[in-house]
């Protein structure tokens, strides 16, 4: 219960935001309740806002929860599954499959998604072994370069707004959440994110390094289970929303500000955190440029980057980290 | 002697390694002028080898008479020629600049496309047309240019903010992230003013195409300056990666030479990226299959990333147009397509147990 109390005023912000959220934008919504036009309101808010919401929460959730444990697993405080090339892999896969599979097909889009991220996961995974973390972050790189020339060869043949439209995704996007797959999601990740509950619960030795968690208990099933959880995780908030970076990066670490240090204690600060990047940047995207709606993803790569170099440059053990 | 010869360590042996390093130039050389001739001779006009020697003899007599040159040759001095300059140019820029980055980091996975410099670029570009100014080629370049520069000046900022200052995996790092920043908020400029899409495509895939010959002298400048700097810099680099304390104790001051360095990399970088555009995958290639040609000794491999890089390039734009001649492909696309699944080969064959 004391958990719950020290972190309260986590709970109290990311309620703050979804309030925010819900009644900010191109409408006045709270005025409009307030009048006799409540029904239009409620209705707004209702079918427009909150699949909106719930897409928001959800996979920030999910990409908080998949950083938390790639980076858990790697020991290493750099790893996000956008780093690592993870999303980058689900993201070629998808465009292969739009490309190839010119229908709107959820389900195709999603199994080539999940197809992609896995792969890279496993190969992510058996790198990451024997390589240093820059060597890692390098692999991601390499495969953003990959995704990079991938699109520059889509962006020579295609039409202007279809390339809007691939940019957009690539981006991290909302726009067109609709109910159905606001549930979709949820319905999907519940179970994953439940399964990385309990799976954290066991990860407490992998604060040590690798063969001391071994000796300590810690199977190599279990190390398993959280990449493929990771992987998992990763893949249905790319195929849900698009390429999204750097939320399973700074959700973490903004969670060990709280002071927390076991994965297991953490999970609860950071899946906040996700949650209320997201929804905030959301809300800055959907109205900074109104009626113009930026992608969620750029508003946090653009508020993420110097948050982050700035974490970066200040901290003195990034020498033990990148080492 | 202190230890016997090698039995098979014979004169002729001796010889024989001899003739193989200067036949490795050799062939390089041969490689560089073949592709040379494939840049000037391929394309939309497909030239032979007969308007090409009229266009150079006759060069001279047609000032005199200022008849009108016949289209062929027109081409070539005017398009072909500029064009294969540039290439080579911005190739052996490319080249050199990976060499530096990989001999100064010490690992051959890490590009120079991938340290926000080609991002940069391109959020100038999108501000330039966005504020709506006349987008001559000049202009283009000097955008790319000041773009190129800016990002480069904001990465050594933060490495001189860094604590550890010679540090290459927090330089990796910065480079990836200042690359996603800019990549972000060109994103969003291109997303909230869609007409630039159409102003910046054929730029953003990468291309030798429309170079003016007013740059040629001003890339020369650059390039070259550049290449003979950092063949001084080389003992400095060498001292230098074997580690801090032997270096200072030898008289150099790693922070400088690291700075120097670097102001190089992305020197080199900006100035060939303003020129074609993001052509990503040359830096990363080129120093490593340098290395596998001609050995680890710095001079060479320089020299070797040099040559290769401009081979690479002329050879990829010129087996572009020559594969296909009549679509404005980029050379990006062969260099992606050997450089993607050589950098995933280099990884498993430098990590695998």
């Amino acid at each position: 219960m004391s958990y719950l109390l020290r972190h309260l005023w986590l709970i109290a912000l990311a309620l703050i935001s979804v309030l925010l959220y819900l009644f900010n934008g191109s409408a006045d919504t709270l005025a409009l309740l307030l009048s006799e036009q409540s029904e239009l309101a409620w209705q707004l808010v209702m079918e427009l806002r909150v699949p909106r919401l719930l897409l928001a929460i959800t996979a920030g959730a999910c990409l908080a929860c998949s950083g938390l444990l790639l980076q858990t697993l790697t020991g290493n405080h750099l790893a996000d599954p956008g780093i690592l090339g993870i999303n980058q892999g689900a993201a070629i896969a998808v465009l292969c499959s739009v490309m190839f599979l010119p229908e709107q097909m959820l389900v195709g889009q999603a199994l080539a998604g999940a197809a992609g991220s896995l792969f890279t996961l496993t190969v992510i995974g058996w790198l990451s072994q024997r390589l240093s973390p820059v060597a890692l972050i390098l692999c991601g790189i390499g495969l953003s370069a990959l995704l990079s020339a991938l699109l520059n060869l889509l962006m020579l043949s295609a039409e202007t707004h279809q390339i809007g439209q691939v940019l957009t995704w690539l981006s991290g996007s909302l726009s067109g959440a609709y109910q159905e797959k606001a549930l979709w999601l949820l319905v999907m990740a519940l179970p994953v994110l439940i399964l990385s509950v309990l799976l954290t619960l066991h990860l407490k030795p992998m604060l040590l390094d690798q063969h001391t968690a071994t000796a300590l208990g810690l199977e190599s099933s279990t190390r398993l289970y959280c990449l493929l959880a990771a992987g998992v995780l990763s893949a249905l908030a790319v195929t849900a929303v698009g390429a999204l970076a750097f939320i399973g990066l700074l959700a973490p670490h903004l969670a060990r500000f709280s002071g927390e240090k076991t994965p297991a204690a953490l999970l609860l600060p950071t899946l906040l955190w996700g949650c209320i990047l997201c929804v905030l940047a959301d809300l800055i995207a959907r109205t900074l440029f109104a009626p113009i709606q930026l992608p969620f993803g750029l508003i946090i790569a653009i508020t993420g980057v110097p948050v982050f170099i700035f974490l970066l440059l200040k901290k003195p053990p990034a020498a033990k980290v990148l080492s | 002697m202190l230890t016997r010869p090698h039995p098979e360590a014979t004169a002729a042996s001796g010889l024989f390694n001899l003739i193989r390093q200067y036949a490795i130039w050799l062939v390089l050389v041969t490689v560089l002028l073949a592709s040379v001739l494939l840049s000037l001779l391929a394309g939309y006009p497909q030239l032979s080898l007969a308007d090409l020697y009229l266009s150079l003899v006759s060069d001279a007599q047609s000032l005199q008479q200022s008849i009108q040159k016949p289209i062929q040759q027109l081409v070539l001095t005017e398009l072909r020629f500029p064009r294969l300059i540039a290439g080579l140019l911005t190739g052996a820029a490319m080249g050199c600049a990976g060499f530096l980055l990989q001999r100064l980091s010490q690992n051959p996975l890490t590009s120079p496309s991938t340290l926000g410099v080609t991002q940069g670029s391109a959020l100038a570009l999108v501000l330039v047309f966005i504020l709506g100014i006349e987008m001559s080629p000049v202009m283009r370049f000097s955008a790319a240019l000041v773009g190129a520069l800016f990002a480069g000046g904001l990465l050594l900022v933060l490495m001189l903010a860094n604590r550890q200052r010679n540090d290459t995996s927090t330089l990796i790092l910065l480079g990836a992230l200042m690359a996603s920043f800019f990549a972000a908020l060109t994103t969003s400029m291109l997303l909230l003013e869609q007409h630039a899409i159409n102003a910046i495509r054929f730029w953003l895939s990468g291309s030798l195409a429309f170079v003016p010959a007013e740059l040629l002298p001003v890339l020369a400048l650059i390039c070259l300056s550049c290449f003979a700097v950092s063949y001084l810099m080389l003992p400095g680099v060498n001292l230098v990666t074997t580690g801090e304390a032997k270096a200072s104790s030898l008289g150099i001051s790693p922070l400088r030479v690291y700075l120097v360095v670097l102001v190089l990399i992305l020197l080199l970088t900006g100035a060939s990226v303003a020129v074609t555009g993001p052509i990503l995958f040359t830096g990363l290639v080129v120093p490593h299959l340098a290395r596998l040609l001609v050995g680890v000794k710095a001079s060479a491999h320089l020299s070797a990333s040099l040559l290769l890089g401009a081979i690479m390039m002329t050879l990829a734009d010129g087996l572009t147009r020559w594969v296909a001649p009549e679509t404005s492909a980029s050379p990006s696309i062969p260099m992606a397509i050997i450089g993607a699944p050589w950098f995933m080969w280099l990884v498993y064959q430098r990590y695998r147990t």
